[in-house]
């Protein structure tokens, strides 16, 4: 008996440390493989602090002989208003995002829960127009910006997001919500909620996930707009961070001196993708974490009635 | 009949109502459209209104612009009632924007456009403004600038001038070099009396005493623009001279074409295209490539930045002397005014003044360096010579050309250029790197491609 208790305990303690040389090899690999993905960033910081000769020597060091800090003051004095960009950028994705998520859940939700005639027809129509290329519609888009009078101001840039949100978004909700069992809504109609209160009361805490995919998604696609600002905005202080960068534009030819100072851009301009790269892919065993997401919390029933769709949330 | 309706059906016809409403005060009032039609000013426009006046500047962004801004606020102090707006926008970009906003009607009163990229799609429909009728009424002289700029300027849908030249270039034959590696080789230094012969003797040396993954030169030849000055320098053409016709196949055209592919296979001087490490210029001033053959610009701008006291940068026209034929491509950075500004005469005036010896000279003594325009004295100047040491090789050796020399625009009369230069490259290359065996009937199939391209009607 006390042999098996020992050849037991023995055993156990085997187990307990595999299971530890387990986990360390599997944060050493995965330490090692954040590096390798970081390696470009640590690659574009270092580059930012060298002077442009440095630029040219091979094979190229990894970090400057002398740090030019300088660099990214040179930033600001080149392009006074290199801040107005973040601004401007930062008012085009809150307005967008805001925008397209509202709107593509509404529209998602009719798509998915409303039974009216020419429904599958429309819906069949809003998924066609992924398929168009943004040349096709460039020109009839900035015709309607010009009669609108919107030419020149950050407008077009999320308006257009007001109306519909984009059909990927619209179709990404809309089959989430199809996942969602309708007993709930059924329940919740039973107990007297209209579509709406079955919508923002029942639907959208299940919809946390998806709304912040999209979010995301609407945040780094508005970030990353270029071709947008290219055409509709003229006046540089209205540029967003993507256009602006191109004051450190270079010729076909390459020319170099400016290398380094569009270097320092890009940190600076990468750092607000990092929150959202997180919180788009949170970490397992919470709902959400982040800078725009809270954890989930098991909510007071209003009414009796529901209480039992809450528990599920739990 | 009951007037009575649902909730639902109120909010229908009420949802409606507002909705036209809201778009119908949004609509501004309806115009006559009329189809798109060529502008030439055939008599001077009428006089702009009094009072404050702003013209739309649509510039390069970024270091290069600088001068196009100096000349905008220069324009400002003499002329107060007038404020120029200035539009960047990235060299590239331009090629999206400008023709969506000409498309909409929106374009700015005046706009950069590169002669060979840009300025040639627009100007044959009619975009832009003749300037003729202007520069008559004033008495412009246009004795003050190359001849050669100013024809590749002439590109209305009438060959009339649509455009002023800023920023000129001949080609892609100015020969850079390091000078310090070529003293540690005990080579002698390059010169633009060198026939071919000479010069691929010199790089043969120059090469036996590079390190592995150097090389001596990468000229380009695989686009072409570039291989368009080296064919003309061998007294062929690819893009003849009336732009309607393909020389590909000329013999002149092959041999200097055989001699570019001689120089990667045989003679191991020019990398592959797996060899090239981070583009030719870049090698160079890395000095793992020891020499670099472009226009003087394109290596000079950012150079001593680029460089510091690494090395000296030695340069000349080439090919050049040595009894052999310099080909040349004229090329320039134009402005131009749009079609249907309202502001002609004040565009004109900024027009004038972007073009003129005062700013040309500005722009090579500046911080970027460019090049001086297109006026003879600015190229002459002292202090653009003490600036830019390159300028000067380009000035004098501009000074012996003929003007059977000039040489014509590399692009096709029918404006296709983007297809004509990326068929021309993606075929090319193929056969330049031996990806596609470099044979008679390879030649005669890229050359009936290229001039089926010629043939087509313009877009």
């Amino acid at each position: 008996m006390a042999v098996k208790a020992q050849s037991m305990l023995r055993w156990s303690r085997g187990v307990r440390a595999t299971r530890r040389l387990t986990m360390l090899l599997s944060y050493l690999a995965m330490v090692l493989l954040a590096l390798l993905f970081m390696f470009p960033w640590f690659w574009t910081m270092g580059t930012s602090l060298k002077t442009a000769a440095e630029l040219y020597i091979y094979p190229p060091p990894f970090v400057p002989e002398i740090p030019q800090w300088d660099n990214y003051i040179e930033v600001f004095r080149r392009v006074p208003f290199f801040g107005r960009f973040f601004i401007n950028s930062t008012i085009v994705v809150v307005l967008s995002t805001s925008g397209g998520v509202l709107s593509a859940l509404l529209v998602a939700y009719s798509f998915a829960r409303f039974e009216w005639r020419g429904r599958d027809i429309i819906f069949g129509i809003t998924l066609a127009t992924m398929m168009l290329p943004d040349q096709v519609t460039q020109i009839p888009r900035y015709l309607l910006f010009k009669y609108l009078k919107w030419l020149d101001t950050t407008k077009p840039l999320w308006a257009p997001a007001w109306f519909g949100g984009g059909a990927f978004s619209i179709f990404l909700i809309r089959q989430f919500i199809m996942s969602i069992p309708r007993e709930l809504d059924e329940a919740a109609k039973i107990d007297g909620a209209n579509p709406l209160r079955v919508l923002v009361t029942i639907l959208l805490p299940l919809m946390k996930p998806v709304i912040a995919t999209i979010s995301v998604m609407s945040f780094l696609w508005g970030w990353n707009d270029f071709m947008g600002p290219l055409i509709y905005l003229a006046t540089p202080e209205k540029f967003t961070v993507a256009l602006g960068m191109r004051y450190f534009d270079v010729t076909p030819a390459g020319q170099s001196w400016e290398c380094p100072r569009t270097t320092c851009s890009w940190p600076l301009v990468s750092c607000p993708r990092l929150p959202s790269s997180y919180c788009s892919s949170p970490p397992k065993g919470t709902s959400c974490r982040g800078s725009s997401c809270r954890a989930s919390r098991a909510k007071r029933p209003r009414k009796e009635g529901i209480s039992s769709v809450r528990n599920l949330e739990e | 009949m009951s007037l009575k309706g649902t909730r639902r059906e109120f909010l229908k016809y009420a949802g409606i109502v507002a909705t036209g409403a809201v778009v119908a005060s949004c609509a501004p009032k309806a115009e006559p459209t009329s189809p798109p039609e060529k502008v030439a000013a055939t008599q001077p426009p009428p006089k702009a209104p009094e009072g404050k006046i702003e013209i739309r500047y649509m510039e390069r962004a970024g270091l290069l612009g600088d001068f196009m801004r100096h000349a905008s606020r220069l324009y400002e102090e003499r002329n107060p009632n007038i404020t120029v707006k200035n539009e960047p926008a990235g060299w590239g970009d331009l090629a999206d924007k400008v023709p969506t906003m000409v498309a909409a009607g929106t374009m700015a009163d005046l706009a950069f456009q590169h002669g060979a990229y840009m300025l040639p799609i627009l100007a044959k429909k009619g975009a832009w403004l003749d300037l003729t009728p202007l520069a008559e009424r004033d008495n412009h002289d246009f004795s003050v600038y190359y001849q050669w700029a100013l024809d590749t300027c002439r590109l209305g849908p009438k060959d009339e001038l649509v455009a002023m030249p800023m920023g000129v270039h001949f080609g892609q034959n100015e020969l850079h070099w390091n000078v310090e590696m070529f003293e540690r080789m005990g080579i002698d230094q390059p010169h633009d009396q060198m026939t071919k012969q000479e010069w691929l003797e010199m790089m043969i040396k120059v090469q036996e005493q590079l390190p592995e993954g150097s090389f001596t030169l990468d000229p380009g030849w695989g686009e072409h623009f570039n291989t368009e000055c080296h064919s003309r320098s061998w007294g062929g053409y690819i893009v003849g001279p009336e732009r309607k016709q393909c020389g590909f196949s000329l013999p002149e055209t092959q041999e200097a074409h055989r001699w570019g592919y001689d120089l990667i296979h045989e003679y191991g001087l020019v990398p592959n295209r797996e060899q090239v490490q981070e583009g030719a210029k870049a090698m160079f001033y890395a000095e793992t490539m020891a020499t670099f053959l472009n226009c003087s610009a394109n290596v000079w701008v950012g150079f001593t930045e680029a460089v510091g006291d690494k090395f000296t940068l030695g340069h000349c026209v080439w090919p050049h002397g040595g009894g052999e034929g310099w080909g040349t491509v004229p090329s320039c950075d134009a402005t131009v005014i749009y079609g249907k500004s309202k502001l002609p005469e004040e565009a004109w005036g900024l027009l004038v003044l972007l073009s003129g010896f005062e700013v040309s000279k500005w722009t090579a003594v500046s911080e970027s360096h460019m090049t001086p325009g297109a006026v003879i004295k600015a190229w002459h100047d002292p202090d653009v010579w003490e600036a830019c040491p390159p300028y000067k090789n380009c000035a004098l050796g501009w000074d012996t050309l003929k003007p059977e020399q000039y040489g014509n625009l590399g692009v096709c009369y029918n404006t296709r250029r983007k297809e004509f230069d990326d068929h021309f490259a993606a075929e090319w290359q193929q056969i330049m790197y031996g990806e596609v065996e470099y044979t008679q009937a390879a030649v005669d199939k890229l050359q009936g491609e290229l001039q089926a391209i010629m043939d087509k009607p313009v877009p």
